[in-house]
Formats: C-alpha cells, structure tokens, sequence
C-alpha cells in the first residue's frame, strides 16, 4: 500500500521531473540517430540499385559498391540503431531507477564523441581506409572515438543504478545494466585482437565474428527486449505476465548467446567442435526466445485490437513478434545443412534486416513514439505522417524480406546444384513430398545452371529490393518530418495522444478501460 | 516526498507561463509502471527445454570430432573410418629444390655455378652428371682436400649431411642438382640413398677426390652385391618417412 501511495501522489510529478532532466541528452541522441538513419538508407539503396545495376556512379570510386556497403552497415549499426539505443536505455534507466538524469552534459559530450567517430569513421571508409573487417570497417580513429563516448554511457549507468530509488529492479534495467557492460568488453576485445595485437589465420575470423554476433545478441537485443518489457505493459496498463518467466529468459540469453558466434563460420576452415558448439549455442537460444515470446504474448493476450489505435504499441509488437521469428529461424540457419547451400546467397541478408530492421529497428521506432512527446511535451502532430511511416516501412519491409528469402533460396539451390547436404535433409524428411519434387527439380539440372545464369536469375528479386528501399526511404522520410516538425513545434498543437487515426480516441480509451477491467486497484494502480 | 524537492517546484516554476496541463498531458495519462505478474512457468515448456538441453549433449559429443584443433569434418562417419588418407606424395623435385636453398645456395649459388677459386660449380660439373655414387657419398661424408672441376681445381671443405638429410632428402637433393641447370641426368632414389648409406655408414672421415675416382662402381660391399642398379631406378617418391609423421 506504501508503495501505491506513492504512485499515486509523487511518482507522476517525479516523472514529469525526470522526462524532462533527459530531454536535452535523449533528444541529442535521438535527433543524431535518425540523422545516420537517413544517411545508412541512402547508401543502402545505392548499394542496392547497384547489385543490378553495377555501372551506376562506378567511375567515382568513393561511391563503389565495396565501399558503400560497409558504409551502409556502419551507419545503420553504430549511427542509427545504438545511437535510437542508447537515447532509449537513458530514458529508461532514469525512469526505472527513479531518478533524474545525472550529468547530462557529459552525456552531450558522449553523443558528440560517437557522432564525431561516425563521421570519421564513415568518411574514412569512402575515402578506402576500411578496415575490411566486417562490422568492424571503421579505421582506428573512429574505433577509438566510439569507445570514449561509449565509456562515458557506462560510467553514467553505473552512477545512476546507483543512486537509484526504486527498491525493485524491473526486468528491463537487468538487460539495459547488462548491456552497457557487455558492448564495451565485446568491442575492446575485438580492437585489441583485431587490430592492435592482431591475431593470426583461423582464430581471427572466430574472434570477428564471436564479436558481430554478440553486438547483435549482447547489445541490439538486450536493449530491444528492455524497452518492449517496459513499453509492452506500460501501454496497455497490464503487469507483465510472468517474474520467473523474465529470469529465465535473461539468464539463459546471458548464458547461451556469446557460444553462438562460430555458426557464422559454418564449413569454414573451423575445427569442427567449435562449429558445433555455436550450433548448439543457437538451438539453446530457443530457451529464452520461447520463453520471452510467451511473456510477452501472454502479457498482450486478448487485448490485440489495441493494436489498431496505438503507433506505439503496433511498432513494439511488430518488433517483438520480429524477435521471435528472427531467432527461430536463426536457430535453424545455424545447421550445417541448411547453412551450407544458402550461406552465400540473400537469404542471409534477408535474416540480418529480419533481425536489425523488423526487430530492433521498428521496437526503436515505437519506443520514440513513446517517449519522444514525454521529452518534449508535445504530441506528435500528424496522424497521416505516422500511418505513412508505418506502412511504408511495414510493406517496404515485407517486400524486402520476401523477395531476399524467395530469390535467395532459389539462389541457393541451384549454386548448390549438387545439392549433396540438401540431399541428406531429403532422405530425412523425404515424406515432404512437395519440397523433395522442388528440389528434385534443381538438382536435375545438376551442373547444368551457369554461373552468370543463376546471377542473372537473382536480378529480378534485387530490383525488387530496391523498389522496397523506396518504400522504406518514404517511411523513414515521413518520421524524420514528424521529429523536426515535434522538437520545433511547428504546425498545430495536437491534443491527446497521437494515434493511427484521429476519429479513433474514444475507442481507444474505451478498449484501454476493457483491456484492465480485470485488474484490482493493487495491481492497477493508477 | 516528490514534491518536497525543490530542484522540481523550481523547474515547474520557470514553465508556468506555458499550459503546464497540456506539457504534462502525456505524462499525466500514462499507466502505471510496469510491474510483474506471478504466473508460473507452463510445465509443457520445462519439458521442451529438458529436451532441447538433452539433445544438445548429444548432438555435442557427436558432432564434435573430438574436439581436436585439426578435425574439421564433424561427420562421425569420417572420422571413425580409420586414417584413409592416401600417404602424402611429394614430388622430389620440389623437395629437392626447397633443400638445396636450405643448404647449398651459400656456397654453391642459386645458379649452380659456385664461387670461382673458392667453391665448384654444380651446373655441368662432371662430378654431378657422372656417376650417381661418388655424389652420394660425398654428401653423406663431404669432401676435403683438392679436387678439380671443370678443368679448374678447387682446395675447400664440403660438409657432410649423413645426420642432417634421411634418404628421400638425400635423393630429392641430388635429384634437383642432377636435374637442374639443364644439367638432364638421371635422377637418384631413396632406395639406392640407403644402400649406400648403409655401405659407408662405418667411414668417419670425409672422401679424398683421388679415393672416390679409384672407385669403379657403386660399391655395397656390405649388403649383398645384388642391390638395384641406381641409373635405371626410377624414383619413386612415395615419401613414407614425411607421411608417416602426420597420422
Ligand atoms: C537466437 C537467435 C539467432 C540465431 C541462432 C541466429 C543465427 C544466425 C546465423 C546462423 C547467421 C549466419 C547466416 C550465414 O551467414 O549463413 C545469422 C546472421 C545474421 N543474424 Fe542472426 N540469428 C539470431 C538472431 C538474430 C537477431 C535477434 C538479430 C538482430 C538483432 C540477428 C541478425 C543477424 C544479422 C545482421 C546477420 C548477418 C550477419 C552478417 O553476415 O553480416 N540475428 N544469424
Ligand atoms: C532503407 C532500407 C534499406 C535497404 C534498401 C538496405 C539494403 C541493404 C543492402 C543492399 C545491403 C548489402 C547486402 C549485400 O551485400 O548483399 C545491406 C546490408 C545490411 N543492412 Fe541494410 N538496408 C536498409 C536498411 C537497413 C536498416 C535500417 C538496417 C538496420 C538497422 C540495415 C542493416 C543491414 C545490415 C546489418 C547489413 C549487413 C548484412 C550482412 O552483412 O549480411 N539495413 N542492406
């Protein structure tokens, strides 16, 4: 009862305290975060027009795909998604500790530095200094700028988990406490092996991507699952589903996902039992997946027409629901006989932007629907915009996934023509009549697709892809406008929340009212 | 107790000409914070775990070549068939070759042709594309005193290499200088290396030149006369001490 009452009374004022003691730091990460969003899509969709059309801007060698593709990865991965990501766990570590944001000058410098180290870093490799490690093409300067703004958030996390005054320690602020530990060891051992003293032959491509594996699971995802365990119930007003649930899932993610690197290195010239360790490593990761997915289901359960009203919650659904696909099908890519034929094809890419786009990238986008507006104290302004960005990056996002999967499969079967692992599924499985006579169909070309045929044959789906990397480019467009035209307040004040559609308010509140009917003023609380 | 701070009436303070209602209106409609529910975990999915966890084990121990550092190939199948791997074949030649930079090019030159008055020349040497057993021993027990090649004498020290080089060495390296420098003589083999090796073993000094021209033939005094005729031998490089090192 203590603790209600406290809810009731000073926790709303204290808030309002904190929202606003993190504005100018969030906001700076924020802004910076769509800035190098805009600028990864633009590589990203040079990269992409040039997979089908390689003359184009091929005399200018700053623009060459080799360089704009690791431009492309890096600006998305250490400019937009940490940049959204750490302007999400500052947030959520002040509102979880309950207290407001300390230092906060000292965090505008730690943007400044990783902007700094971004640009640095991206410039060098358009000019050619990449380091041709991947994940890892920053030269050295910008590596070493990265990791001075980085110590900063970890020195700042470890001050205020501190400080903090909340007695219980929510699920989110393990994996967000976690992570600020974890992407720095991750990152200052991979510099030190890779770079400084470098390792030799074999163990340096465990040790590259032992780390690009770990940013993903270890920094990416603990701070994408952080802010979809808080926002999850925070929206819809529910407890989450299940404490014992949350434990599971974080210990085991802690436990299984640093194993799992190695599976980026099936049949390389690995030894075998680390190859098999990683896959097991990946199975294992079913645990928490599972047992994630079922809480997060659970806590949603029955109050799916919430969905249609909320841009924050159907951003965080959609990227939960992400996570869940994205690691089960990880899980099976991890086998050596799927992983053989359809490494070297787009299936793989297609996973990566399951994982970084339909996951982390949409569960950022709804996390800045939500505390954006706290930050500032404005609404968004434009329904209409939102609905565009969300369906272009929802439609612009299945087609990319689709036509990556459909053309990286076909891809994959036939460079794989003699089909010899996919052969050994078959003898498995041979009752999946229907997938063996598709197979069947393949390998009875055995030896007779042409190489230049089955890059030709990719053409199509990579068109395709470009066609969705302008659906993308206009979401993302359509947010941009909607964070300048909210941090400037132009246009019209909006009043009540922001949702899909104006007209929908009062269904919204009533559905909301539904959603916690059942609840007892103790576990309500508000 | 929040509203005691005085850091927070301040702030609101300096916003008061602003409708603090509306600036606060989405924190003033938020829920509540999260909190846990107690559910507990559903027994189907323990099972599935206890499952998966057994199966890792086992896909562990069968997969895992032993976990050795030089067993790539996880199929037990494979590993478990017993060393099938045919015996290395390494061309004398490239042996040779690799030997004889190792040892020789210091005094005798990448292009065969030594050092003139100082060390003789293997290229054309008379003593290279003649008969293969006085080259046999002299690199088994080296040379010493004066010698004349090529119409030029030389007085030096060639070292012997009985300890250092076993019988394929022995062959490759004689191989390549007989080969080499568009030299064309018959290569040595192994086989006869150990023959001779085998007739000299006992001798500890090194050869004069005047002893080995008095020698006629391939001399086996120890083992049988019969031993096969070196010229003809073809070499056979099945290099069975190199591959019997690697299992
Ligand atoms: C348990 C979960 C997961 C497993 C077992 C898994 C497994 C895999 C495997 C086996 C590959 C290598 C494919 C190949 O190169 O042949 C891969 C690639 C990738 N995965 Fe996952 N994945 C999981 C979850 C995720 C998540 C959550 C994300 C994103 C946050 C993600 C992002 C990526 C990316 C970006 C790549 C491409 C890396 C590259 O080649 O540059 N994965 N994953
Ligand atoms: C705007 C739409 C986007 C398009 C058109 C696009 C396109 C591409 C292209 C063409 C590649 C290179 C693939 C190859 O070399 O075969 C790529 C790689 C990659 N993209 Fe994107 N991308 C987009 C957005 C994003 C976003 C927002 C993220 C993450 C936050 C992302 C993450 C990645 C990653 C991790 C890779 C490397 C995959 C790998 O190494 O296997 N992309 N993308």
């Amino acid at each position: 009862m203590n603790q209600l009452e406290q809810d009731q009374g000073g926790w709303t004022a204290r808030r309002a305290e904190i929202d606003r003691s993190c504005a100018t730091p969030c906001l700076v990460f924020y802004a910076s975060s769509i800035f190098w969003l805009l600028a990864g899509t633009f590589f990203a969709l040079l990269a992409s027009v040039k997979l089908h059309h390689p003359e184009f801007l091929a005399d200018w060698s700053w623009l060459t795909f080799g360089r704009v593709r690791p431009a492309h990865l890096n600006t998305v991965i250490y400019g937009w998604a940490s940049m959204a990501g750490i302007a999400t766990l500052l947030w959520l570590m002040c509102r979880l500790c309950r207290v407001p944001l300390m230092y906060p000058a000292m965090l505008v410098v730690a943007a400044g530095l990783w902007n700094l180290g971004l640009t640095v870093g991206t410039v060098g490799i358009l000019m050619g200094y990449s380091t041709g490690i991947e994940w890892l093409e920053f030269p050295m300067p910008a590596a070493f700028l990265l990791f001075s703004g980085f110590a900063i958030v970890t020195l700042w996390s470890v001050a205020t988990f501190a400080q903090r005054q909340a007695e219980h320690v929510y699920v989110s602020q393990w994996y967000l406490f976690a992570a600020v530990f974890w992407f720095p060891w991750l990152y200052v051992t991979v510099q030190l092996l890779l770079m400084l003293f470098p390792v030799k032959g074999i163990p340096q491509a465990c040790i590259n991507w032992w780390f690009a594996h770990n940013v993903l699971g270890l920094w990416f995802s603990p701070i994408g699952l952080a802010a979809i365990y808080y926002l999850l119930p925070k929206v819809i007003g529910r407890p989450i589903y299940s404490y014992y649930l949350s434990i599971l899932g974080f210990w085991t993610l802690a436990l299984f996902y640093n194993w799992a690197g190695a599976h980026h290195l099936v049949s390389g010239p690995v030894p075998a039992w680390i190859v098999t360790a990683s896959i097991v490593g990946s199975v294992m990761m079913i645990i928490p997946v599972v047992t994630v997915a079922l809480n997060h289901h659970m806590t949603l359960h029955g109050n799916f027409r919430l969905l249609k009203y909320s841009p924050t919650l159907r951003f965080i659904v959609f990227g939960a629901m992400s996570y869940t696909i994205v690691s089960l099908e990880g899980s099976m890519m991890s086998f050596r006989f799927l992983n053989e034929p359809f490494h070297f094809t787009h299936r793989t890419i297609g996973h990566a932007h399951l994982g970084m786009y339909s996951f982390f990238t949409m569960t950022m986008f709804g996390s800045m629907y939500y505390i954006v507006p706290r930050l500032t104290g404005r609404e968004w302004h434009s329904a209409r915009l939102i609905r565009i960005h969300f369906w272009g990056v929802a439609l612009g996002f299945a087609l990319m996934y689709l036509c990556l999967s459909i053309g990286g499969v076909i891809q994959g079967l036939e460079l794989n023509q003699a089909g010899e692992s996919l052969e050994k599924l078959i003898a498995q499985f041979g009752y999946l009549d229907g997938i063996s006579k598709f197979v069947e169909g393949f390998k009875a070309q055995n030896g007779a697709v042409p190489f230049l045929e089955i890059v030709h044959g990719t053409l199509l789906w990579l068109k395709l892809r470009t066609v969705s990397g302008v659906l993308l480019l206009a979401g993302h467009a359509a947010f941009a406008v909607l964070m300048v035209m909210n941090v400037h307040a132009w246009g019209r004040r909006h009043i009540g929340p922001t949702l899909f559609h104006d007209e929908d308010a009062a269904d919204y509140d009533r559905a909301l009212r539904q959603a916690r009917a059942d609840l007892t003023p103790a576990n309500s609380g508000d | 107790m929040a509203e005691a701070d005085p850091r927070h009436t301040h702030q609101l303070d300096q916003q008061q000409e602003i409708d603090v209602a509306a600036l606060h209106e989405p924190i003033l409609r938020e829920l509540r914070d999260p909190q846990d529910g107690h559910e507990p975990i559903p027994m189907f999915m323990l099972m599935l775990f206890a499952g998966l966890i057994f199966w890792g084990g086992y896909y562990l121990a069968a997969y895992s070549g032993g976990f050795r550092s030089d067993v790539l190939n996880p199929d037990p199948a494979a590993q478990f068939a017993g060393g099938s791997a045919a015996p290395k074949v390494v061309d004398p030649l490239v042996l040779g070759e690799k030997l004889f930079k190792a040892n020789c090019v210091s005094c005798h030159q990448a292009s065969g042709q030594g050092v003139p008055g100082q060390y003789p020349p293997l290229a054309g040497s008379e003593w290279v594309l003649g008969p293969d057993y006085r080259l046999k021993r002299i690199l088994l027990k080296g040379l010493e005193g004066p010698v004349s090649v090529k119409g030029a004498t030389y007085n030096g020290n060639m070292p012997a290499f009985e300890a250092k080089f076993n019988d394929e060495k022995l062959a490759a390296v004689l191989s390549f200088i007989r080969h080499g420098w568009e030299n064309g003589a018959p290569p040595v083999s192994p086989e006869s290396a150990a023959a001779t090796r085998a007739a000299v073993k006992d001798r500890g000094q090194p050869w004069k030149a005047e002893e080995l021209l008095a020698l006629e033939k391939d001399d086996l005094a120890t083992p049988a006369e019969g031993a096969p005729a070196p010229e003809g031998a073809k070499t056979e490089p099945a290099a069975k001490t190199e591959a019997g090192k690697t299992p």
